[in-house]
């Protein structure tokens, strides 16, 4: 399932893929592989997500 | 000077010190000739009646002797070779219409070696030659279909060659080690100076141990196909090593296409481009192996794939391929973007 807040609350904050990318430490590719919902990510990469975009892993990972 | 700069000269260094040491080691003492003559066979008889040359060793020693003649089609007689030291005594015969033949290993004296080629025009004649030149050697069925009126372009080379033990091993080893060199030099030139972010991120590592499970499978698959082969008899046209080397290739393959697709074979901090240079480089260079090996013959011997003759256009054909998937991954990665 796609993640569209991810991609909401990234877009917010005028954020690019791979800013986003090199902001957790992780490739562009994992960051858009999440977005798709191809991915799904670890408790400490979503952490780390939450972190760079100020918002709770409720706000971006929960359903 | 920076820890890259210091393991980029200490691998460099490496990688001459092993250059230096197999071109210490290897043997110098090879001697060789070429010989093209035309034969004419009419009614048994041939003009000339034979071709030589002869070869001189400079130096005592264990050696080996290499005949090597081919043309395009099979000439109208079998070809005896016998080489004659100085004294005139037999060290090396053998017998054959195309062929290549390595002797035993000969402890040779310093001197001058008579390399003489004779062609034998008929059934009667093969078996006079063969039993004055190998005593108590069975002779078996000769076709007769073998002996033709013609002219034939002939091609004969001959080599006496240093022996040196396990030369096949060492000069494998020597490979690996210097491609292994290489590798690392790339490594180490690609790395940035800064602190990299991580080697893979976790959806790289997930990919890979998919990957590895594949390439694992296909490994599996193409050995029980081998072993399934063999217990059939069905005749596959590789040598043993070649075989192996295939299924290396053909595993290593399947993991890569799946690294490279899913995003998992490059590092987070790794520069693509030199990596993608060195691979071109390496393609050009197995092809180019390869290439040569092919017009010098040496890819078939006895109807069969040799392992010394193909591995590098295998592995150049892979690289290749490699190269392919990147390129196709990179245009559906810009497509996206």
């Amino acid at each position: 399932m796609k993640n569209l807040r991810l991609k909401a609350a990234r877009a917010s904050f005028d954020m690019s893929q791979q800013e986003l990318a090199d902001k957790v430490g992780v490739s562009r590719q994992t960051i858009n592989a999440i977005e798709k919902g191809d991915y799904n990510p670890t408790i400490n990469l979503c952490i780390a997500i939450c972190k760079a975009l100020n918002k709770t892993l409720d706000e971006l990972f929960w359903e | 000077m920076s820890k890259k700069g210091k393991t980029l000269l200490v691998l460099v260094a490496l990688l001459l010190a092993a250059v230096s040491v197999m071109i210490a080691i290897a043997p110098k003492n090879n001697y060789s000739a070429k010989l093209n003559t035309v034969v004419a066979v009419e009614g048994a008889e041939t003009q000339p009646g034979f071709t030589q040359t002869v070869l001189t060793v400079k130096k005592d020693g264990l050696y080996q002797f290499s005949a090597d003649w081919w043309m395009d089609e099979a000439p109208g007689f079998v070809t005896g070779l016998i080489v004659y030291d100085e004294a005139g005594n037999s060290v090396f015969s053998v017998t054959g219409n195309m062929l290549t033949a390595d002797s035993a290993i000969r402890n040779l004296k310093k001197g001058r070696y008579t390399f003489r080629f004779q062609p034998l025009t008929s059934a009667e004649a093969y078996r006079a030659y063969v039993t004055e030149n190998f005593p108590g050697e069975e002779i078996g069925e000769v076709d007769e279909s073998v002996f033709f009126d013609g002219t034939f372009n002939m091609c004969y080379l001959v080599e006496i060659k240093e022996y040196m033990k396990n030369a096949k091993l060492i000069s494998t080893l020597f490979g690996v080690v210097v491609g292994c060199l290489l590798v690392a030099i790339v490594l180490a030139a690609s790395k940035k100076e800064t602190p990299a972010i991580g080697k893979y991120d976790e959806r790289q590592i997930a990919a890979q141990g998919k990957a590895y499970k594949y390439g694992f499978y296909t490994l599996m698959i193409y050995t029980l196909l081998i072993v399934i082969c063999h217990a059939g008899g069905v005749n596959i046209p590789l040598e043993t090593s070649l075989q192996a080397l295939v299924g290396i290739l053909i595993s290593a393959a399947v993991l890569a296409t799946i690294l490279i697709m899913k995003d998992a074979y490059f590092r987070l901090d790794e520069n693509r481009n030199s990596w993608i240079v060195f691979f071109v480089a390496l393609a050009l260079l197995n092809l180019a192996i390869g290439a040569v090996n092919i017009m010098n013959g040496n890819n078939i011997a006895n109807g069969m794939l040799t392992t010394m003759g193909n591995a590098n256009l295998f592995c150049g054909v892979t690289v290749v391929y490699l190269l392919m998937v990147i390129l196709v991954k990179t245009v559906k990665d810009r497509k996206e973007e």
